[in-house]
């Protein structure tokens, strides 16, 4: 259809029953009665006057006018026709946070259709806004393709930075490419940007507010052997609501007022069970639902080899107080202050404490590594350090006293997996240490380093969207390699992944339970929609900002056709003179 | 009757009454009546003797005379003549063309007419043609007292005395009152006027709306007789050649009337009605002033 350049000139159509009057008012025929009609009924045919009123040329010279002044104006207008071979490259950015749920994404996906088939030709790229924008498809030329692309499009993430999923569209569609968004909500005002004062950006908004309860947070704590769960659930609406809250099976009513946030502390007499609570149906699903597992991250086997009595009883009593179990064989971490232990295996990491005789008192400056993770925390200001002067350890140093290093890490090379050798160089006879956080810290640093190492999930309760690392066992047999560690997304989908027995990183994109099976070992980890932000459906609203079409866009994208209505009009006036030439008499 | 009507015969009957209907200068031979004539005729009053001429009355010849003198002389007596009017008014529709004092005119000259010719010891006979001639009131009415008079008539005049013509007396003065607005045949209907008549006047009233034509733009003409139409764009050449046509209409009549020895005068209606001045009547040798 094509799209006028200056629609304002309609108004010249105004003209056409001004025309129309004119024609009235002139042809209007006055009544007059005469003694008799045969004095008028010798008027000869003339061409000045006298000429019989003949009604069926009025009209048609009235409709060419009419026709001519109608061309005219819609000339007048510019009118536009889309150049089909000139269209500019379209991204639609969809938003894939989990609010989209409450209905909007269906209307999205409708919205995208309809736009899509005013394409013509259709060249389309997708792009998902979760929290780090991700481009759904390539450049898509048939509808088909579209709506394969489109099942996709799930709306779990916990946000949408479309900011930058913008931005990403901006770069997929070049300097000239136009850009569109599918949400649920008004742009912020960090989103009126150049482009869409360019009317290269559309946004389109086609949520609608209503009330909602969610469960916006959700922590299982272990305390004394006793788990306990932080529940909140807020009222996320403007009106008091009467809603049902089920857990672990039982169903308690839950009155909230308006905005009302209920924070619920639960007790699990089971530690090993998993904890579900369960909001009554409203608008938005998602986030009705909680799932809790209990945390089965096995302590870290520490293994003692000290001579040093008053060193053995601080070790001993830092590892109690950080739940480390201590052992007699194949120990996770083995520190001894002998030159060799029966206690190591190959996978044990050794902590070798020299208790040198003899030792200078460092008293500072300290130098740390900061960014290692026996480091974390510590703060040896103030502390007295016993240890023997000198200049080199094996490995790389983590604290040192001026050049004397007190702490050193070693890579112990040919082992699959991270396993050091650490050295730790001081004399607790001749050092404050064991009288200052300093020493708990660092023996907490040691533990939790080497726990984070051990195989296995870091965290097992997430929130939707956050990434947690797992470690997949290795096989006993050291010479065989590592199967694939497969992950099973909640809604059934699996994965295999080639771990090489090293960290990695899972990344929740959907609420509910995954199921991570490696070495023949199976871990659980749950991802919940704990998101406020996106569980608020108050702010949801259906509009529209800014548009494609612009003067310079249409004049660039739209050819002209005025030059052809002026044409017409040409023609139709060429007609009207020939006919009124006739008319008159033509040639006589 | 409409007593604009009523009111126009009165007024038209004063006025006549200022004036005397011109005798005809030519008395036809062998007529008697009820008076004597100012010219010879056949009455027993004696007027004068003059010498035969081949032709005259042999029974005129006064043999005494002959004896006396030799000479064949003839007797003339007083003419003895008795003068009517037969009057006869067009009452078609176009006579009361809306806006006009046509109707007015008319009645007000018949009524005129009549008065003079009383005034002149003229008997009268009013004869009305609708969609046939016949004769309105008594010999001795006066004007006012005419009933039934209606210009309602759609039939022109010719065709109406062609259905049912006057009985008019013989030797009478004839005179008609019309606009001559229809495209009959003038000649046959001015020879039938004169026929036996002593003479004949034709006073053609005509509305100014008859003479002027319109001012220019498109107009829808309507025949006030047949109800005809006719839509007309109007400018200076229509206008013209209306003018035109009328000339030649009136050219036609007055040839017609020549040809049977007829006086034409054409008056102007609103002319006639707006001080009753009949001068051109008297200009015309049709009325004397008393």
């Amino acid at each position: 259809m094509p799209l006028l350049t200056l629609p304002l000139a309609l108004f010249a159509l105004v003209s056409l029953p001004a025309l129309v009057a004119i024609y009235w008012l002139r042809n209007r025929l006055k009544r007059q009665e005469v003694s008799s009609l045969h004095l008028w009924m010798h008027q000869r045919e003339a061409r000045e006057g006298g000429q019989r009123v003949q009604k069926i040329q009025i009209p048609l010279l009235l409709l060419l006018e009419l026709l001519a002044l109608l061309l005219l104006v819609l000339a007048a207008t510019d009118p536009r026709v889309l150049l089909g071979h000139e269209q500019r490259p379209l991204v639609v950015v969809l938003d894939d946070s989990y609010s989209m749920q409450a209905g909007a994404r269906q209307q999205a996906a409708d919205e995208l259709r309809k736009t899509l088939a005013g394409e013509s030709p259709l060249s389309v790229r997708l792009v998902l806004a979760r929290q780090t924008p991700q481009t759904l498809s390539t450049t898509l030329t048939q509808m088909s393709q579209v709506d394969e692309a489109l099942q996709n499009w799930t709306c779990h993430s916990p946000a949408a930075d479309l900011g930058s999923a913008v931005a990403l569209a901006f770069e997929l569609a070049g300097p000239e490419g136009r850009v569109m968004v599918l949400t649920d909500h008004k742009p912020e005002g960090t989103l009126t940007t150049q482009e869409q004062e360019e009317h290269r950006l559309v946004w389109r908004a086609l949520g609608q507010a209503r009330p909602n309860v969610a469960i916006i947070n959700a922590v299982r704590s272990s305390e004394a052997g006793q788990d306990r769960v932080l529940l909140e659930v807020a009222n996320l609406s403007e009106s008091p609501v009467q809603t049902q809250l089920t857990i672990q099976g039982s169903a308690t009513p839950l009155s909230l007022n308006a905005g009302e946030v209920r924070r619920l502390w639960l007790q699990i007499n089971d530690p090993a069970a998993v904890f579900n609570a369960q909001l009554a149906d409203d608008a938005l699903a998602i986030d009705n639902t909680v799932t809790l597992l209990p945390g089965i991250r096995q302590p870290v086997r520490l293994g003692l080899s000290i001579k040093h009595e008053r060193l053995a009883m601080m070790l001993a009593r830092a590892a109690q107080a950080q739940g480390a179990s201590i052992v007699a064989s194949s120990p996770d971490l083995i520190i001894s202050d002998q030159e060799s232990s029966q206690l190591s295996t190959p996978e044990t990491w050794r902590v070798r404490w020299l208790v040198e005789e003899e030792p200078a008192a460092f008293i500072g400056p300290f130098l740390m590594d900061d960014h290692h993770p026996l480091t974390q925390g510590l703060d040896l200001q103030g502390v007295v350090w016993g240890a023997k002067q000198i200049e080199t350890l094996p490995g790389r140093t983590v604290v040192a006293a001026g050049n004397t290093p007190l702490v050193s890490v070693q890579d112990r090379q040919g082992l699959r997996g991270p396993h050091y050798d650490i050295t730790i160089r001081l004399n607790p006879d001749q050092s404050t240490i064991g009288a200052t956080p300093a020493f708990p810290v660092l023996i907490w640093n040691l533990l939790g380093w080497r726990q984070s190492t051990l195989p296995g999930l870091d965290q097992v309760n997430v929130r939707l969207g956050s990434s947690t690392s797992f470690i997949p066992p290795r096989p006993t047999d050291t010479t065989v390699k590592p199967e694939p560690v497969q992950i099973i997304a909640p809604d059934g989908t699996s994965q295999s992944l080639a771990g090489e027995g090293h960290s990695m990183v899972i990344t929740t994109q959907q609420a509910g339970v995954y199921q991570i099976v490696a070495q023949g070992r199976r871990f659980e980890l749950t991802a919940n929609a704990l998101s406020p932000q996106e569980s608020d459906l108050t702010k949801l609203t259906s509009e529209t900002h800014g548009n494609w079409v612009t003067v310079s866009t249409l004049r660039r994208q739209y050819t002209s056709i005025a030059w052809m209505l002026l044409l017409g009009a040409m023609g139709v006036l060429g007609l009207h003179a020939f006919l009124s030439w006739r008319s008159a008499g033509g040639m006589r | 009757m409409d007593a604009l009507y009523r009111q126009a015969l009165l007024d038209g009957e004063r006025a006549g009454a200022r004036y005397r209907l011109e005798p005809p200068r030519l008395a036809p031979q062998g007529a008697s009546g009820a008076r004597l004539g100012h010219r010879p005729g056949s009455s027993l009053e004696f007027m004068d003797h003059r010498d035969y001429q081949p032709g005259d009355d042999i029974r005129r010849i006064d043999w005494s005379g002959y004896a006396r003198s030799d000479r064949l002389t003839v007797k003339l007596y007083r003419e003895e003549v008795s003068p009517h009017l037969d009057l006869l008014v067009d009452g078609s529709r176009s006579m009361k063309l809306s806006g006009t004092s046509k109707a007015a005119a008319v009645l007000g000259l018949a009524g005129a007419m009549v008065a003079a010719a009383g005034n002149h010891n003229f008997t009268h006979a009013l004869w009305w043609a609708g969609e046939a001639v016949r004769r309105i009131g008594g010999a001795g009415d006066r004007p006012a007292t005419w009933q039934g008079l209606s210009f309602e008539s759609t039939t022109p005049l010719d065709e109406a005395m062609a259905r049912l013509g006057p009985t008019w007396r013989r030797q009478s003065v004839r005179v008609l009152i019309s606009d001559l607005l229809w495209p009959g045949d003038a000649f046959s209907l001015m020879r039938r006027l004169a026929q036996d008549a002593a003479s004949l006047v034709v006073i053609q009233v005509l509305a100014r709306a008859d003479i002027t034509p319109p001012e220019q733009g498109n107009l829808r003409l309507v025949d006030s007789e047949t109800g005809h139409e006719v839509e007309l764009f109007v400018d200076a050449t229509a206008r013209r050649r209306f003018t035109e046509t009328l000339d030649r209409h009136q050219q036609l009549w007055r040839s017609a009337a020549a040809g049977v020895g007829a006086r034409l005068i054409t008056l102007t209606a609103e002319d006639v009605v707006q001080k009753w001045d009949l001068q051109e009547l008297v200009r015309q040798q049709v009325l004397q002033v008393k």
